[in-house]
């Protein structure tokens, strides 16, 4: 019985010859994509995009900005202004920012009165990039700039020990004493003070006031976006289900023909998917108060798209089946690739270069950028319109695509 | 005025002989045209034409004088798809509802019809019951319902009493001579050749991709029964050897592609069967069973069938 059951199994899967290519071959290339993604957020690719200001203008901090431009880990793009900087990390350009600052001491002075002459600029929802950039900002100091790190230890070491007197030699030891002290009431974490060499960088951030709602503004959405399209796969599917079940005979028979059948399931994908999102979202303001009772209206609207363009991939995908099992593999593989390379699954900017350029051709992409610019960036509207636009031209583009494949079920 | 439905040397071909190789049938008003055929004769791609999709090689169909390729036409239409081709999750007044609204009634006029539906299908307590949970023979009802809710003037169905028990197929049977007396044209394709014979006005025999034979019941009897011939079948119990053969063939019969089933008319009668059986023995094929039976539907469709599918 047992192994009827399964040589029944085994015709049927053998038989559909589509859904066999798909079952072995695209798990394949699903694993190639993963890899690479992965690999990337294990850090052996990684490259952190960079916005970087010089302000000093001065012999060591063009050493340094160069330094800084030829590490392999950093993709830096040099702007003008502090605001430069800071604008470029709020929009989601670089993944931290940083300033050699006019206003902070010199590079060769480490310990003097004043700021500390690096900003680093972070946005919290990337804030391994900017412990990143500050370890290769160090790396670069100390390696660019030798001369200006013994200097500036020389210095230190002038003014402080050059006279080792009875008195000088207590205080020494009360310093060292004093060291130590701070070292075992230091946090753990390092977030306490680290102690007199911490005069190179300081650290500033960009974007919401809370921590959790920029956290929760790119997963809300990354979210949303794999949810969306399994649901609207779960719904277009009923176009081949009702077609096995004499349905589609019966409605096709009817004034409407197909494109009432292909056009009202559009529809309905379209709102289911604005409440599933809403809900999300709702969740996501009582819980992580991201602010969606004040920016309802654009939400709205990144949220039609978005539920348009999942519906649109579905219903095309689904008429380009022949079966459900075709449908069901080549859905979920293609719906797994544009969330995983889209940034669903790992953070985009911790992705290898390539996957983080083909992320902008994936919905998904399209629409954490734009859940992102309205909670957490705070971008103008109009930067909302191309992302929008791109979401209703692949929901409207699939939408035609779909009525296309679907001649093939309408007149054989 | 334009017929319900008119086709003319209408030809689609898949290769290999399959397909639809030249119909051509006309149905009137108020008329059951019954489509009888051996499964793989056609009949779901001449259904597929009329409800216009199927691309053709060649000829036309037309529904009131329209392509049904154009959306209009197909509004005065009806089809009852051999599946329960409704949605077993959505109650029966949800599922009529909706039929009624996809065939191109408004809300109202699809909830009036379908009040009356229930009540024609005698389903009205069962009404918000999921179709799902419904008996066979009450599932064939709403399916038939559904077809018929905006009073097509054209109702085409595919095989509408299969898998019921006699009970349920009477009613139906009801039902459809009820649409006939109000002018409704009906297509009924089936293979229920008792069906056809006691509501079909004009019945075709469709073999092969084309019309091997089409007319009233008498008038097919009457050219494929000689007159005073009875409708003959044996069964044997072995393909007979060539000195039964010649005997079998020698009284009128023609065989199955087995040879084991022999059918035709026979014009001895009934007093002549006894002496036919007894020199089918002397010749080494006796007899397992046999039926005589007054020429009808049965006997041209296995004559016309057999001679097409053997020939």
């Amino acid at each position: 019985m047992t192994r009827v059951v399964l040589w029944i199994m085994a015709r049927g899967f053998l038989r559909d010859r589509g859904a066999l290519l798909m079952s072995v071959v695209l798990p394949v290339a699903v694993f190639l994509v993963f890899a690479a993604i992965f690999a990337g957020a294990s850090g052996e690719q990684l490259q952190i995009n960079v916005a970087a200001a010089d302000e000093q203008h001065t012999e060591e901090s063009a050493r340094l900005m160069a330094a800084l431009t030829r590490d392999s880990a950093l993709v830096v793009t040099v702007v003008t202004s502090t605001d430069s900087v800071r604008e470029r990390v709020r929009a989601g350009a670089a993944d931290a920012g940083l300033v050699v600052r006019g206003a902070g001491r010199p590079l060769t002075d480490l310990t003097g009165d004043g700021e500390a002459p690096i900003l680093i600029v972070a946005d919290p929802v990337r804030a391994v990039a900017a412990k990143i950039l500050m370890g290769q900002t160090q790396r670069a100091y100390f390696t660019a700039l030798p001369d200006v790190a013994l200097r500036s230890t020389a210095t230190l070491i002038g003014e402080a020990f050059i006279t080792y007197t009875e008195a000088q030699r207590d205080s020494l030891e009360s310093r060292f004493a004093e060291l130590r002290q701070d070292l075992k009431e230091s946090d753990p974490s390092g977030s306490a003070d680290p102690g007199p060499f911490d005069g190179l960088m300081l650290q500033s951030t960009v974007g919401a006031a809370s921590l959790g709602a920029s956290h929760v503004a790119y997963y809300a959405g990354a979210v949303a976006m794999l949810f969306l399209f399994f649901s609207a796969v779960h719904g277009a599917l009923t176009l081949v289900e009702e077609r096995d079940a004499g349905l589609l005979d019966r409605l096709l028979a009817g004034p409407g023909g197909m494109t009432a059948v292909v056009g009202g399931k559009f529809l309905f994908l379209v709102v289911q998917g604005v409440l599933q999102v809403t809900v999300i979202f709702i969740v996501a303001w009582l819980l992580y108060d991201v602010d969606l009772p004040g920016r309802w209206l654009p939400f709205l609207v990144i949220t039609g798209a978005a539920s348009a363009a999942a519906a649109g991939l579905a219903l095309a995908l689904t008429a380009a089946s022949r079966t459900k099992r075709q449908a069901q593999t080549l859905a979920n593989i293609v719906i797994l690739i544009i969330s995983a390379v889209g940034g669903s699954m790992v953070p985009r900017f911790l992705m290898p270069p390539l996957i983080k350029s083909l992320g902008w051709l994936t919905p998904t992409t399209w629409a954490v950028e734009a859940y992102s610019g309205l909670f957490w960036r705070n971008d103008p509207l109009t930067d909302l319109v191309v992302p929008v636009a791109l979401l209703l031209g692949a929901g409207l583009g699939g939408l035609a695509l779909a009525r296309v494949f679907a001649r093939r079920l309408e007149r054989v | 005025m334009a017929p319900p439905l008119e086709l003319t040397d209408v030809r689609r071909s898949y290769g290999a002989g399959r397909g639809l190789a030249g119909v051509g049938l006309t149905v009137a008003a108020g008329q059951i045209y019954g489509l009888l055929g051996p499964n793989g004769a056609g009949k779901t791609s001449l259904v597929r034409a009329i409800t216009g999709r199927l691309r053709l090689d060649g000829g036309t169909v037309r529904l009131f004088g329209q392509d049904p390729a154009d959306p209009a036409s197909r509004r005065r239409l009806g089809l009852v798809p051999q599946d329960i081709a409704l949605y077993h999750d959505l109650s029966v007044r949800e599922n009529l509802f909706a039929m009624g609204r996809l065939a191109g009634l408004s809300a109202a006029a699809a909830r009036a019809a379908l009040d009356r539906a229930l009540e024609w299908i005698d389903l009205a307590d069962r009404a918000d019951s999921l179709v799902g949970t419904l008996s066979g023979g009450q599932q064939r009802r709403v399916n038939l319902a559904a077809g018929t809710l905006h009073e097509p003037g054209l109702l085409v169905l595919d095989e509408p009493t299969v898998g019921v028990d006699p009970p349920a197929r009477e009613g139906i049977h009801r039902l459809l001579l009820e649409l006939k007396a109000r002018g409704t044209a009906i297509l009924l394709a089936t293979h229920d050749l008792e069906q056809a014979a006691e509501l079909a006005d004009r019945v075709g025999v469709l073999v092969r991709g084309r019309l091997a034979a089409e007319g009233t019941v008498p008038a097919l009897v009457a050219e494929w029964f000689p007159a005073g011939a009875k409708d003959l079948s044996l069964t044997l119990g072995a393909a007979p050897p060539p000195p039964a053969s010649l005997v079998l063939e020698g009284a009128g019969l023609t065989p199955d592609p087995a040879r084991i089933l022999w059918t035709g008319p026979f014009r001895g009668g009934v007093d002549g069967l006894p002496g036919l059986l007894a020199s089918l023995a002397a010749a080494g094929a006796p007899v397992a069973d046999a039926r005589i039976r007054e020429p009808g539907l049965r006997g041209v469709f296995f004559r016309v069938a057999g001679e097409e599918m053997v020939g």
